[in-house]
């Protein structure tokens, strides 16, 4: 057995905690590669598999081909398998659906044109989305954003890992340079200690790395499974779709992770190593070539000395005179402040854009459309619908009508918006079309009470009720757009024009048939304050009772709306489908808007957990990097420091010199890092450019929670390492040239 | 006038049988501008007297009295201002703070001690010790002997009560050594500066006015030394 490999397993038995911390980095490293390609991978298959599931697995399909077009295709040194479908209602008789040897989309396009050239169908279909599921973008710039996603991860990633792992070799190293000087001494050459180097890397991968593969394929597979009900529901699939998002393992891609790994470490190790051989034995036992300050390097001004004293520009030399070391350890912390209110941002500005598009709708659980045709009993549908954990329901006919504004019935807001300035007329008047609802008589009676207004002349003369604060979009030059809200009338009640067409004879007036334009007046009595369930602030809201729809619109809309509330919305969507089953009605029309948006908050809560996750395994490589840094540099110095214990440095001085050693490296670290971060939450903001009033904002919280860990990491790593020195006696460490 | 007065000191280390007895029962006392010589074997517990003088290190029993005052009752905030006003340490590896420079190096006690520093004395200090232009240099960029100069500066520096110096030639050659004990020798001729060296060199041992020899931590001889005065 070698004994310099003997020295090497001895050295790093005797010095747990830096091969401990080393190990770490290197686990959390090959964990972090190891999920990051996993997810993305175990990712990419859920989204083939559920498009499998939702259309089908085939790559080019056919319509309406011949038997020998079908033989030309099957010649096709391409053609890997195709099946026959026959899809009912749809224009053709036969589908040919083809999978190729091929899963991107220049190549199967090459594929379809070459057999289209032979085959005397010309109609086909290119099955764009699973293709690009498997990779092919096209013109997709979705797809190759998250990719591009991934990409950036993996990139930090690695960056943070070979920095840590560096870290840990550097100093291993340094610390071992008076052993190496006296192993040289005595004969061992260059190329020797080099392997004692990478022996001990060697050693610390095949530890690290399997580790870190468990760790990461666990962590994400456990990850995946807990959400897997999420993911399942963001795909709108249900339980009967068999497709749901997993762990599924590469071990190609696992492998090369693994050695990307393990050839980081490698590289990690050998550069310090090879710093360490330039230097002549000698001075190697001396250890002259540790600090090679300059006085320009340790310049420090005298306002330094006059704020902090005496301690506080030794703090402040100190700091300076290993500039390579110390910036590892501050490029850490700024890394890790960035990524961590980033993300914070990042989850703050997407939650915001959920609850926006939530806030925007008044709360209906359940919705069922029915398309008018033949079938004129809402009423009893209704009933019908209402099933057990249904608390609420009502129907309603929605139809567009125009209405005409005078300018002295118009609001203010809604007189100098945008939309005013691209309706009006000549007479000043603008045409703006509402969107009515005709809701159940009984329902909107109900409505009206609550709003405080007297039913009964609805039912009288053509009057409708309006939501007078309208939400509107309002688009800027660069894309982005925010809410503003409108009124509509200035004051009630408003007698307006409005403006329909007649479609009624329409079948019998053929190809020359034009519509006839009918004018009426309507009354609008008054606002809505309360929104009936289903229905949206947005645009230009009004309501009618159903039973005067023919009073005010011309001709009927072509659907009914059922809008429920559930206190039970699984069970209640269960039993309704059965009604409607029953009642051999489309159960594909009930539409659950609970579970989706329950299914875009649970996408909210995973894309949260992986965001965070993933930073805190990032901060902790930080940490290991900064705790490897700080302890070293301590340890290095022990002599030193006991020698300024010596000369006569109190114990309360000496811990204010060490606590500046801290404030130091932490505000170096926030510099720079609190307004890169910034930066990147304006980005952001810019991106998700649809928060409402809210505008830009920082959260708060995390800038205090990211500088708070800032300086509680670096403190309680000086605090450990200065312990540490504090249990040797300042004779030993003085005189001990074994340092 | 007696300046430090050493009563039973012991310090042993380890326990059962790795036990070490470093000093065993040492008694003497020192007389104020006296030039003491410690010799002794290794391992004899030379070191370990001298670093107890400076309060670098706790005896184990046995007290030590500077000026009258019991030293070791002091606690350690004391211990450290002790450190800085009364006792100049000189060690063999001139162990000088790498960031700061010869003059910053040599004012470190006062400096601790947050004093205003006594000018005419530093620039005396630093022309008797031969650092003429050498203020602003860090100490990588000065050789042994110059090292040792400023290390013997910052002693100095604090008109401490005694200057204990272990083994201060230890590292220099010939020429050095015997400028850096003629350096002492005046220090103590012209300022009356108690010191205690501990040497392995019986002709630096002849510099002295007494040499103590220390053998397995008890004081084998104590006696003057006839030498000539310049």
């Amino acid at each position: 057995m070698n004994i310099l490999h003997r020295y090497t397993r001895s050295a790093l038995l005797k010095n747990r905690t830096r091969t401990f911390v080393t190990i770490i980095g290197i686990v959390l490293s090959m964990a972090l590669l190891t999920a990051v390609i996993e997810g993305a991978y175990s990712g990419q298959q859920f989204l083939i598999n559920s498009e499998i599931a939702r259309s089908g697995n085939w790559h080019v399909a056919f319509y309406g081909p011949t038997e020998e077009d079908i033989a030309i295709i099957k010649a096709d040194p391409d053609f890997v398998s195709g099946e026959t479908v026959h899809e009912p209602g749809s224009a053709y008789e036969t589908t040919y659906r083809v999978i190729t040897k091929w899963h991107d989309n220049d190549n199967v396009t090459d594929f379809t044109y070459r057999v289209l050239d032979k085959i005397s169908t010309r109609s086909f279909s290119i099955h764009g989305t699973l293709l690009m599921f498997y990779g092919s973008f096209g013109s997709s710039t979705y797809m190759s954003a998250l990719y591009g996603f991934a990409a950036i991860l993996m990139g930090l990633v690695a960056f943070g890992s070979i920095s840590l792992i560096y870290n840990s070799f550097s100093i291993s190293v340094s610390e071992r340079t008076r052993q190496f000087g006296i192993l040289k001494s005595i004969g061992a050459t260059n190329a020797q200690i080099r392997g004692a180097v990478l022996y001990e890397a060697l050693i610390l991968a095949a530890i690290g790395i399997p580790l870190g593969l468990i760790v990461g394929c666990a962590g994400i597979g456990i990850t995946l499974f807990c959400l897997r009900d999420a993911f399942a529901g963001f795909m709108s699939l249900g339980a009967d779709s068999g497709a749901q998002i997993g762990l599924v393992l590469h071990p190609g891609y696992l492998a090369i992770a693994a050695a990307v790994c393990l050839v980081t470490t490698l590289i990690a190790a050998w550069i310090p190593a090879a710093r360490a051989m330039h230097v002549a034995p000698m001075a190697a036992i001396r250890q002259q070539g540790d600090v090679k300050v300059t006085a320009r390097d340790v310049k420090t001004s005298k306002l330094t000395e006059k704020l902090f004293g005496f301690e506080g520009s030794l703090a402040a030399k100190n700091f300076r005179r290993n500039r390579k070391g110390y910036r590892a350890t501050v490029v850490s912390l700024f890394m890790s402040v960035v990524l961590f209110i980033s993300a914070s941002s990042f989850c703050a500005y997407l939650t915001d854009t959920v609850d926006m598009a939530n806030s925007s709708d008044s709360g209906a659980d359940l919705v069922f459309w029915d398309s008018r045709n033949e079938r004129d009993d809402p009423e009893g549908l209704l009933k019908a619908l209402t099933v057990e954990g249904i608390t609420e329901g009502y129907y309603a006919d929605r139809d567009g009508l125009s209405v005409i504004i005078s300018p002295d019935q118009a609001g203010d807001s809604l007189k100098s918006s945008f939309i005013w300035a691209d309706l009006t007329d000549d007479d000043g008047s603008a045409e703006l079309t509402a969107d009515i609802a005709f809701i159940q008589d009984s329902f909107f009676d109900a409505l009206c009470r609550k709003n405080g207004i007297d039913p009964a002349p609805f039912y009288t003369q053509p009057m409708a009720l309006v939501n007078n604060e309208g939400l509107f979009r309002q688009y800027e030059s660069d894309g982005t757009y925010r809410y503003i809200t409108l009124r509509y009338f200035r004051s009630f009640p408003a007698e307006v024009e409005t403006l329909d067409y007649d479609y009624s004879g329409a079948e019998e007036g053929g190809e020359n048939f034009v519509p006839a334009q009918v004018r009426r007046t309507l009354t609008v009595a008054g606002e809505l304050k309360e929104i009936p369930m289903g229905l949206t602030r947005q645009g230009f809201l009004m309501a009618a009772p159903y039973s005067m729809m023919s009073s005010i619109v011309s001709g009927q809309p072509s659907a009914t709306y059922f809008f429920f509330k559930a206190s039970d919305h699984n069970g209640a969507a269960e039993r309704m489908k059965d009604v409607l089953k029953s009642l051999d009605l489309p159960s594909g029309r009930l539409q659950d808007l609970m579970a989706q948006k329950e299914s875009i908050r649970m996408l909210v809560t995973v894309v949260n957990v992986f965001a965070y996750g993933f930073i805190i395994l990032i901060s902790l490589i930080a940490l290991a990097n900064v705790f490897n840094t700080i302890s070293t540099s301590i340890a290095l110095r022990e002599r030193e420091l006991a020698v300024l214990l010596s000369v006569g440095m109190g114990h309360r001085s000496f811990m204010r010199m060490m606590n500046y050693e801290c404030l130091i490296y932490g505000f170096k670290g926030l510099l720079w890092g609190i307004p890169v971060s910034v930066l990147v939450t304006f980005l952001i903001y810019q991106a998700a450019g649809n928060v409402g009033e809210r505008g830009f904002y920082l959260p708060v919280h995390s800038v205090l929670i990211a500088v708070g860990s800032v300086f509680l990491v670096v403190f309680l790593t000086m605090l450990y390492s200065t312990s540490k020195l504090r249990k040797r006696s300042l004779v030993e460490s003085i005189k001990n040239e074994n340092l | 006038m007696e300046l430090i007065k050493v009563e039973n000191l012991t310090k042993t280390y380890g326990q059962g049988e790795n036990q070490v007895r470093a000093l065993d029962g040492v008694s003497f006392s020192v007389q104020k501008g006296e030039f003491v010589a410690i010799i002794g074997p290794s391992g004899s517990g030379k070191s370990t007297l001298l670093h107890i003088l400076g309060a670098v290190d706790r005896p184990t029993s046995g007290k030590v009295f500077l000026d009258g005052t019991d030293v070791f009752a002091a606690n350690e905030e004391e211990l450290a201002i002790f450190r800085r006003r009364q006792v100049g340490l000189i060690y063999q590896f001139y162990n000088l703070i790498p960031v700061l420079n010869v003059v910053e190096n040599m004012t470190l006690p006062v400096s601790l001690d947050r004093r205003p520093i006594n000018q005419k004395r530093l620039d005396e200090l630093i022309g008797n010790l031969g650092l003429r232009g050498k203020e602003k240099a860090l100490p990588n960029q000065l050789s042994g002997g110059q090292q040792q100069r400023v290390s013997i500066g910052r002693a100095l520096m604090n008109a401490p009560a005694v200057v204990l110096a272990d083994e201060p030639t230890g590292n220099l050659d010939s020429k050095n050594s015997r400028e850096i004990v003629e350096l002492l020798r005046q220090s103590n001729l012209k300022y009356g500066q108690t010191t205690i060296i501990i040497t392995h060199d019986e002709n630096i041992a002849l510099q002295a006015d007494r040499i103590i020899a220390i053998e397995d931590g008890r004081i084998t001889r104590d006696e003057k030394v006839g030498r000539p005065r310049a």
